[in-house]
């Protein structure tokens, strides 16, 4: 059941609820008004039992008609139907029932009126027969039901709908569909069938139209996979933008023709689509004369944004990957270019190892050996050259893309988020704490998201693996500045947290990129990089990384 | 005695083998030696009494030093003890072993003469003869 049903079942109850009241009102001023048959001790009792009646059978929609009818009867009985007030209260429940045009419409309703009105007709001994008054009551009844009958077909038509936009909306929380749009189709198909209660549509078909050079119609997806499609009238795409939704266009699919079907147009931002249901008959003229599958527009523009949606990802995606594989291929370059190294580093170990035995050569030998010592000198200083030549050309030509120097401005608000996003990661139970002033302007610092992203989640990583319990957070500003600090306690032996204490605080590069751990080095260069300042601090046990970020302010209060 | 090298970069290496056949073998090794796999499509290994093969990172060459060794092995089992790998990748071993080559003789680059002299002389001094 969905939120929209839901909220409907509470309104209709308190309707009904209302109804009886408007009932009981009623009945009071006829019985005031007129003769009655029975005594005042009959219809006090009556009231009392047909309320405790109605709600032991609220849950029953023909117990409570029964009721009613039941009630009408007694309270008129004996007295003329043809009064219009008598007729009115006759005919309440009819009224009253336009406002209950959910799925289920009784016939019954009608049939218990027309009882009603017989059983009041005889009980009233001075009933005449007349035709002419008669008809002019029952038109009015056949009226109601007309109104009745079209209010009933909108709110089919209005729940049919936000049961298909259900089905769309359920894409996001089901992780099974939510690479999958086509599973929705499926699904998509099965509620049509269960509102027009017939078996008509085969398979629906996703297209969209690409205006390139020419314009071309692509399958994006279907209910079952298609290898081939092909439209047959060259003008349909002028015609489906004119009338939105054509009738059993010709088209092939996997070299079957398909000769009922429905096409529907969908236009997002530019983006157009074209939906196709392929039937199993044809759709009857009673849905093509109210425009039934016009209501379905809706819920396909939303199917239409979804895969719009996806697209835009899988570019995103797309533009990720690029970016991957310029990094990946970065580092197998710088990785090549290491073994490239050792290889041309033979000449100087030899030589070395020559040059270290050289006073225990035998005497015989040593004129030949100084001779291939000299030859692999040379060798050697040619291997430098090129060892040179290859270290400049990876340091200066290739593109480092692990590069974090171009900065630009980032409000602190933004700053916030991306540091919230990484530490809720990490940290799901903790809070960051925050001691900022909102600001009416707006306030930057100066940073390069993906570096000041790498760094957070590189230093979190780390507390994370070696935090004993406690890990706390700081965000805080003042007029100039930004501070973010970090405090964690650990569980590392005291010469570990030294060392890492003494990199930290290091300025010599080459000492820290000897040693391996905790990512060290590379936290001080994406900092370095996007020239932030930072200290480390340890006290009580307990480690602060505090970094400071210079806060400018600029006019715009676009945050 | 005749030795085969397949390097194709012997330079870089050369002296070391040089240094090595005049301090330890009087000169007397022949290095025959080969600057691609495919050089040696006609080659009798059974006549060289070790057989050094470079394994570089690439495998541009259809053959390369893995192909050579699987070939090599493939033509008499026992010439797989006069295998010596010589490379600059120093996680080669577990790149073999996942090709199926274990317990080769391996000299990880860079490298100097007394290195090489001892794998000639381990080698030489454990074959059988064939």
């Amino acid at each position: 059941m969905g939120k929209y049903n839901f909220i409907d079942i509470i309104q209709q109850k308190v309707n009904s609820i209302l109804f009886r009241m408007v009932l009981l009102f009623y009945a009071t001023i006829i019985i005031a008004g007129n003769e009655n048959i029975f005594s005042l001790w009959v219809y006090v009792p009556l009231f009392f039992v047909y309320f405790v009646v109605y709600l032991i059978l609220i849950g029953f929609s023909y117990g409570r008609l029964v009721n009613d009818s039941v009630f009408i009867v007694v309270v008129l009985f004996g007295k003329s139907p043809y009064d219009i007030y008598n007729f009115i209260f006759i005919i309440l429940p009819i009224i009253n029932s336009i406002n209950f045009s959910g799925k289920k419409k009784s016939i019954l309703l009608y049939v218990f009126t027309l009882i009603e009105f017989a059983i009041v007709y005889y009980s009233y001994s001075h009933s005449t027969l007349e035709f002419n008054r008669i008809l002019k009551l029952f038109s009015l009844i056949v009226f109601l039901s007309i109104i009745n009958w079209y209010s009933h077909l909108r709110a089919k038509v209005k729940m049919f709908r936000e049961e298909l936009f259900e089905v769309v909306d359920r894409f996001y929380l089901d992780k099974e569909q939510i690479k999958k749009p086509y599973k929705i189709y499926k699904k998509f198909i099965e509620v049509i069938h269960e509102n027009i209660k017939n078996d008509l549509i085969q398979d629906l078909y996703c297209f969209s139209i690409r205006a390139t050079s020419s314009e071309r119609v692509i399958i994006i997806n279907g209910t079952s996979f298609v290898w081939t499609y092909q439209f047959t009238q060259k003008d349909f795409l002028a015609r489906l933008r004119e009338k939105k939704t054509l009738f059993n266009e010709p088209v092939t699919i996997d070299d079957t023709q398909i000769n009922k079907n429905l096409l529907i147009y969908i236009n997002i931002d530019s983006n157009e689509y074209v939906f196709l249901f392929s039937l199993k008959k044809d759709i009857p003229i009673y849905y093509q004369l109210i425009g039934f599958f016009r209501t379905i527009e809706p819920p396909l523009s939303k199917m239409a944004q979804i895969l719009l949606s996806e697209r835009k990802l899988f570019e995103i995606k797309q533009d990720e990957i690029e970016k991957l594989s310029e990094k990946s291929q970065y580092v197998n370059r710088a990785n090549n270019m290491m073994h490239f190294i050792r290889n041309r580093l033979s000449p100087f170990a030899n030589l070395s190892k020559m040059l270290g035995n050289l006073s225990s050569i035998p005497d015989d030998k040593v004129d030949d050996f100084k001779k291939l010592l000299f030859e692999q000198n040379t060798r050697s200083q040619i291997e430098l050259k090129n060892i040179i030549f290859r270290a400049d050309d990876m340091l200066e030509k290739s593109k480092n893309p692990f590069f974090y120097k171009t900065l630009k401005d980032v409000s602190i608000e933004k700053t916030f988020t991306i540091l919230k996003r990484s530490f809720s990661f990490y940290f799901p139970d903790e809070e960051i704490i925050v001691d900022i002033k909102p600001q009416s302007i707006r306030r930057n610092v100066k940073l390069n998201e993906e570096g000041f992203e790498i760094f957070i989640s590189d230093w979190l990583n780390n507390v994370k693996k070696y935090k004993k319990s406690i890990i706390k957070c700081n965000f805080t500003a003042n007029e100039h500045k930004l501070y973010i600090s970090f405090f964690n306690d650990h569980f590392l032996p005291k010469e570990d947290i030294d060392q890492l204490l003494n990199d930290l605080k290091s300025n010599d590069r080459n000492e820290i990129i000897k040693r391996t751990t905790h990512g060290v080095f590379i936290i001080k260069s994406i900092l370095d990089d996007m020239n932030i300042t930072y200290d480390v601090l340890y006290e009580n046990e307990l480690i602060e990384f505090k970094i400071e970020l210079n806060i400018s302010e600029n006019g715009n209060s676009n945050i | 005695m005749e030795i085969a090298i397949f390097e194709n970069e012997y330079e870089s290496v050369r002296f070391a083998f040089e240094t090595a056949n005049l301090m330890y073998f009087d000169n007397k090794i022949d290095f025959v030696i080969f600057p691609s796999s495919q050089s040696a499509n006609h080659a009798d290994f059974g006549s060289f009494k070790v057989i050094f093969i470079d394994i570089d990172l690439s495998s541009k060459s259809h053959h390369d030093g893995y192909s050579l060794i699987e070939k090599i092995v493939s033509t008499d089992i026992n010439l797989k003890n006069r295998i010596v790998i010589l490379t600059g990748n120093n996680k080669i071993n577990e790149s073999l072993i996942s090709r199926g080559l274990n317990n080769l003789k391996i000299i990880i680059k860079p490298t100097d003469y007394e290195e090489i002299s001892k794998s000639i002389l381990s080698v030489v001094n454990s074959s059988r003869p064939l």
